[in-house]
C-alpha cells in the first residue's frame, strides 16, 4: 500500500507516521488497495470488492451449494421411509447430515474468528500511530481518550467476542440438532438465544461507542482551547515572530489534520477489506441455507427444515457480532479521526 | 409402467389367493404372504439398482457420496429389518419381532455412532478450550 504524499512533502514527522502506517498493513491487503488516494475507498471500490469475493470464492460456493443440495436430496429420500424404525432412522439421518453440513459451517466460523483476529492484530498496531498523529497535532487529552477505548474495545473483543463466535454457533447447532429429532421447544431456544446474543452485542457497541463519543468530545474541546490559547499567547507575547509562530502552528494542526484523515481512511479501508470477503461469504452461506430450508419445508421434510432453520440462525449470529464488532472498530477509528484541536 | 402394472397385479392376485385359501381353512397362508413379499422383492430389484445408482451418481457431483452411504445403509436397515418384523409378528412371533426392531435400532446407531463421537468430540474440545 502506498499513500500519496504530495501534500506532506517537507514535513518529516507526518511522513514517519504515515510510514509507520504502511508498515502495519497486511501485505495481502496492501497489494490489493495498491495507491491509496480518494478513489481507494468508497462506494465503488467497495462494490469492486464484492464482485471479486464472487470470483474468488465462486468454487467454494458453488461446492457448499451442491453439498447442501445433495443433502437436502438425501433427506428427502430418508423421509420415504416408514415403520416402526422410522423415528430411529429420522435420527441417525439428521445426525449424519446435520454433522457433515455442520462441519463447513464451523470451518466458515473458524475463519471468521481468525479474520477478526487479524483485524485486533491491525487495530492493535495502527492506534498508537493515530493517537501518536492526534497527540502531535496538540490533541494529548484526545489520544488519551482515544487510547484508552482502544484499549478497552480490544480488552472486550479478546475476551467476549472471539469466544462468543464459535460457542454460540456450536450451541446452536446443538440446538437445533435437538429440535430437528423432536424437541419443538429447541427450536424457540435456539432463536431465543440468537436474539439474546443479537441483541447483547448490539447493546453493548452502543454503550462503548456513546461513552467514547462523549469522552472524545470533551477531550477534543479542551484540546482545542488549549491550543487556541498556546497560538493567542504566541502571538500575543513573543515580539517580532510571536504572529510566525502562530501561523506555523496552523500549517501544522491542517497537515496534521491531513495526515490523520488519510491514516484514518487508510485504516477503515483495510479493515473493510479484511472482513467484506467473510462477511459475504456468510451471507451468502445465509441464502443457500435457506433456499434448502424451503426445499426441505416445500418437500415436506420437516426434521430437514428445523435443522437447516438451525443453521440459519448459528450463521444470524456469525453475522451479527462479526459485523457489529468491525463496526465498533471502524467507528473508533472515525471518532479519534475528528477528534483532537481543531482551529 | 408395466412393471407397475404387473406388480399392482401380482399383488392383489396373491392377496386375494391369500384370502381364499384361509378360508378354506389352509394354515400355510402366512408362507403364500411371503412367497408374495419375495416377488414383489424380485420384480425391484432392477428398479432399486438403478436407484441406488443414480443416487450415487448424483451425491459423488454434489460431493456428498460419504454420507450418501450411511444414509441409503440407514434407510436400508430400516426397511429390511421393519419387514423382518412384521414378518416375524405375522407368524405370531412378537418377542422375535420386538427383537428384531430392537437389533434395527442398535444397528442403525452403528451407523450413526462415528459421527455422535465427532460430536462429542468437538463438544469437549470447545469446554476444554
Amino acid at each position: 500500500m502506498k499513500i500519496k504524499l504530495e501534500s506532506l512533502r517537507g514535513l518529516e514527522e507526518t511522513e514517519k507516521f504515515v510510514a509507520r502506517f504502511e508498515d502495519t498493513v497486511p501485505d495481502a491487503i496492501g497489494a490489493r488497495i495498491g495507491e491509496m488516494d480518494a478513489e481507494s475507498v468508497g462506494f465503488p471500490a467497495l462494490l469492486g470488492e464484492v464482485l471479486s469475493v464472487f470470483s474468488d470464492k465462486g468454487s467454494e460456493l458453488g461446492s457448499f451449494f451442491l453439498f447442501v443440495l445433495g443433502t437436502v436430496m438425501l433427506m428427502a429420500l430418508a423421509s420415504f421411509s416408514s415403520g416402526k424404525l422410522y423415528r430411529a432412522a429420522e435420527c441417525a439421518v439428521v445426525l449424519i447430515a446435520g454433522v457433515s453440513v455442520f462441519s463447513r459451517i464451523y470451518a466458515l466460523s473458524s475463519a471468521v474468528s481468525s479474520t477478526m483476529g487479524g483485524v485486533l492484530n491491525f487495530f492493535t498496531a495502527f492506534i498508537p500511530i493515530l493517537t501518536g498523529v492526534v497527540a502531535y497535532g496538540g490533541g494529548g487529552g484526545s489520544a488519551a481518550v482515544g487510547a484508552a477505548g482502544a484499549n478497552m474495545t480490544l480488552g472486550i473483543m479478546g475476551a467476549f467476542v472471539l469466544p462468543i463466535l464459535e460457542g454460540c454457533v456450536s450451541l446452536i447447532f446443538a440446538l437445533g440438532l435437538v429440535s430437528a429429532v423432536g424437541e419443538e421447544g429447541a427450536v424457540g431456544l435456539a432463536r431465543r438465544v440468537k436474539s439474546f446474543f443479537t441483541w447483547l452485542v448490539g447493546l453493548a457497541s452502543t454503550l462503548l461507542l456513546s461513552s467514547l463519543a462523549l469522552q472524545s468530545a470533551i477531550a477534543s474541546s479542551s484540546d482545542t482551547a488549549a491550543v487556541r490559547a498556546a497560538k493567542y499567547a504566541a502571538s500575543g507575547t513573543i515580539p517580532i515572530v510571536g504572529g510566525s509562530v502562530s501561523s506555523a502552528m496552523g500549517t501544522l494542526t491542517a497537515s496534521v489534520a491531513y495526515v490523520k484523515s488519510v491514516i484514518g481512511v487508510g485504516a477503515i479501508t483495510v479493515i473493510l477489506m479484511t472482513v467484506l470477503s467473510p462477511l459475504v461469504t456468510i451471507l451468502l452461506y445465509r441464502l443457500i441455507l435457506s433456499a434448502a430450508e424451503g426445499m426441505l419445508d416445500f418437500l415436506g421434510v420437516g426434521f430437514g427444515a428445523k435443522l437447516f432453520s438451525s443453521f440459519r440462525h448459528a450463521l444470524d449470529v456469525l453475522a451479527a457480532v462479526f459485523a457489529l464488532s468491525v463496526t465498533v472498530l471502524i467507528v473508533e477509528t472515525a471518532l479519534l479521526m475528528k477528534s483532537g484541536a481543531a482551529l | 409402467m408395466t412393471d407397475v402394472l404387473r406388480i399392482a397385479a401380482a399383488g392383489i392376485v396373491i392377496a386375494v389367493a391369500a384370502f381364499l385359501l384361509r378360508e378354506m381353512g389352509w394354515r400355510g397362508a402366512v408362507a403364500f404372504s411371503l412367497f408374495g413379499l419375495a416377488t414383489f422383492l424380485s420384480f425391484m430389484a432392477e428398479g432399486l439398482s438403478e436407484v441406488g445408482g443414480s443416487v450415487g451418481k448424483v451425491a459423488s457431483f454434489a460431493g456428498v457420496s460419504g454420507i450418501a452411504k450411511e444414509i441409503l445403509k440407514v434407510v436400508g436397515v430400516s426397511y429390511i429389518f421393519g419387514i423382518a418384523s412384521d414378518v416375524c409378528a405375522e407368524f405370531g412371533e412378537k418377542t422375535l419381532s420386538s427383537a428384531l426392531v430392537a437389533v434395527g435400532r442398535i444397528e442403525i446407531l452403528l451407523i450413526a455412532l462415528p459421527y455422535f463421537v465427532k460430536i462429542t468430540e468437538a463438544a469437549a474440545s470447545l469446554v476444554s478450550g
